[in-house]
């Protein structure tokens, strides 16, 4: 795949240490176009876009933060979701402007359990980027597109 | 053959080594911007530092402090100053944390602008009195499953002067989860007439670098570095009721309000409405109570949100804008003061001008 000279910089900023204390990219070497492109594919072979899965972490950030920091149920109790406290904000890694809040919303769907943050729904929407293998905050597409279809009834 | 192939090496090897060395020397030649002059509010103090740091660093090394979240990361965007001339043109770096109005008026990242000639700026007058303190973990108490009172005994300088409500940034070192140190800023918890003491409550946070270290690696005996007094969040001097509201580690700033309030015997109608998920959740309700029966005017209203069932929780319930709402119908002559995330905080100034009360009145202290 043709590299983006932008992303050296971009490949940089997503170090550890550098925006984040584990960075964006885990153990994965592969190179942020090849990430995306991985995951992408996944998307399309579910029929599921980029829009429907950002839409999707938005709706849950967004009953998490009404909650107050309480625990949530919705979709009828199937799916629970509860913020944490945040602190600070962190800045998207691909320069595009956008900074997110620090928050930690943490999904509960069955034996689905992960965490994001309000910056991931930028991240997939804008930049296809769910972050690299053993990144602790990298969200597994297909795990999404089991919860997106869970909460959406179309299982 | 073998002797020739190794003097080849030999020979690479010896050149690589000349042109690195002439690399550093050119580095230190080129980048050597000599004494550059740092003009401090017109000429109120004038530094003169080598050139080469970040103004941030640079200021830190004379022993200014600047308000950081990031330890110069560029991701926090709260050392901003004034950087009236000098500073070149504005980073992109920057620009995300930056206002239209902030560019106008010349607000700069501090840990963004390289000293690299001479600079004119303006620092606020508070942050001249913030100094660096050493200090040892006297004790750390556990208060829930993921909440800590981290009690520290300054060792120098051996006291400090705070208001109830300032904060202060604590520096987690480099550690095996981190490769470089952090600031973080939590609100002091403790009595403001203990000036050897700085008391916080440290809330475990999801992955995150200072309460990872604090919780994993942090024991009673370790020397630590912190700097303060910081923060503009204060207990106005009227004689409104006041209405102070907090949900887990955000009780901080208001134990120690009502710890000054104690000492001073300074009696005016006073509601604390503390929020949490579950009894877990909890603490401090003994002392909360002591503080009642010292001050008569002051009530304290704890809620749980999501209480288990084994709580046999009887006291108030709901979300905490609920309770509020409830216990607060008429807000326009009262005055409120919130700690916690931005959400809380948004929820809250919505209820509470809902009833009434002008956005004039409502204080916070916001973790963001």
């Amino acid at each position: 795949m043709k590299r983006n000279p932008a992303n050296a910089n971009v490949r940089a900023l997503m170090e550890r240490g550098r925006l984040g204390r584990d960075g964006f990219l885990g153990d994965d070497t592969r190179t942020i176009e090849d990430i995306v492109a991985a995951d992408d594919a996944t998307l399309v072979a579910a029929g599921v876009t980029r829009a429907e899965l950002a839409d999707l972490l938005d709706e849950l950030h967004v009953a998490a933060d009404e909650a107050l920091e309480t625990p949530r149920d919705l979709y009828d109790g199937k799916v629970q979701v509860q913020v944490t406290e945040v602190m600070g904000r962190i800045s998207c890694p691909f320069g595009c402007g956008k900074r997110a809040h620090k928050a930690a919303i943490q999904v509960k769907a069955g034996s689905l359990a992960f965490v994001f943050t309000p910056l991931h729904a930028h991240l997939i929407r804008e930049h296809g980027f769910f972050q690299g293998k053993g990144s602790w905050f990298r969200l597994e597409p297909a795990e999404l597109i089991s919860l997106y279809r869970l909460c959406r009834g179309t299982e | 053959m073998i002797m020739e192939f190794l003097q080849a090496v030999g020979m690479l090897a010896g050149i690589c080594a000349l042109l690195a060395a002439l690399l550093v020397i050119a580095d230190r030649k080129l980048n050597d911007y000599g004494v550059c002059r740092i003009n401090i509010n017109d000429g109120d103090r004038e530094l003169e530092v080598p050139g080469g740091s970040s103004l941030l660093s640079t200021l830190l090394t004379e022993r200014i402090f600047i308000p950081s979240a990031c330890g110069g990361g560029g991701s926090c965007g709260l050392c901003k100053l004034q950087v009236l001339e000098g500073g070149g043109p504005v980073l992109a770096t920057e620009e995300p944390h930056l206002s239209k109005e902030e560019r106008a008026s010349n607000v700069r990242l501090s840990c963004q602008i390289k000293v690299r000639n001479d600079l004119r700026i303006q620092i606020p007058e508070a942050y001249f009195k913030i100094r660096e303190y050493r200090g040892r973990v006297e004790k750390m108490t556990p208060l829930t499953h993921d909440i800590r009172l981290v009690r520290i005994a300054l060792l120098d300088p051996p006291e400090m002067t705070f208001e109830p409500g300032a904060y202060v940034q604590l520096q987690a070192p480099a550690y095996e989860k981190s490769p470089e140190s952090v600031y973080r800023a939590y609100s002091v918890a403790g009595d403001p007439l203990d000036r050897k003491h700085v008391d916080l409550i440290i809330r475990l946070v999801p992955n995150g670098i200072c309460t990872t270290w604090v919780f994993q690696y942090l024991k009673e005996g370790d020397e630590v570095t912190l700097n303060g007094p910081h923060g503009d969040f204060r207990l106005q001097p009227t004689p409104a009721e006041k209405i102070f509201i907090a949900g887990g580690s955000g009780m901080a700033p208001f134990r120690s309000m009502l710890l000054h309030m104690k000492n001073e015997n300074l009696n005016f109608p006073c509601r604390y409405f503390f929020g949490a998920a579950a009894r877990r959740d909890m603490f401090y309700l003994d002392e909360m109570a002591v503080f009642e029966q010292a001050l008569p005017n002051y009530h304290y209203v704890p809620a749980l949100s999501k209480p288990a069932p084994e709580d046999n929780w009887t006291g108030e319930t709901g979300l905490i804008t609920e309770v509020v709402d409830r216990h607060c119908p008429d807000c326009h002559d009262k005055e409120a003061y919130l700690c916690g995330s931005p959400g809380m905080i948004d929820a809250c100034i919505k209820v509470l001008t809902k009833n009434g009360m002008p956005v004039g009145n409502i204080f916070y202290d916001k973790f963001a």
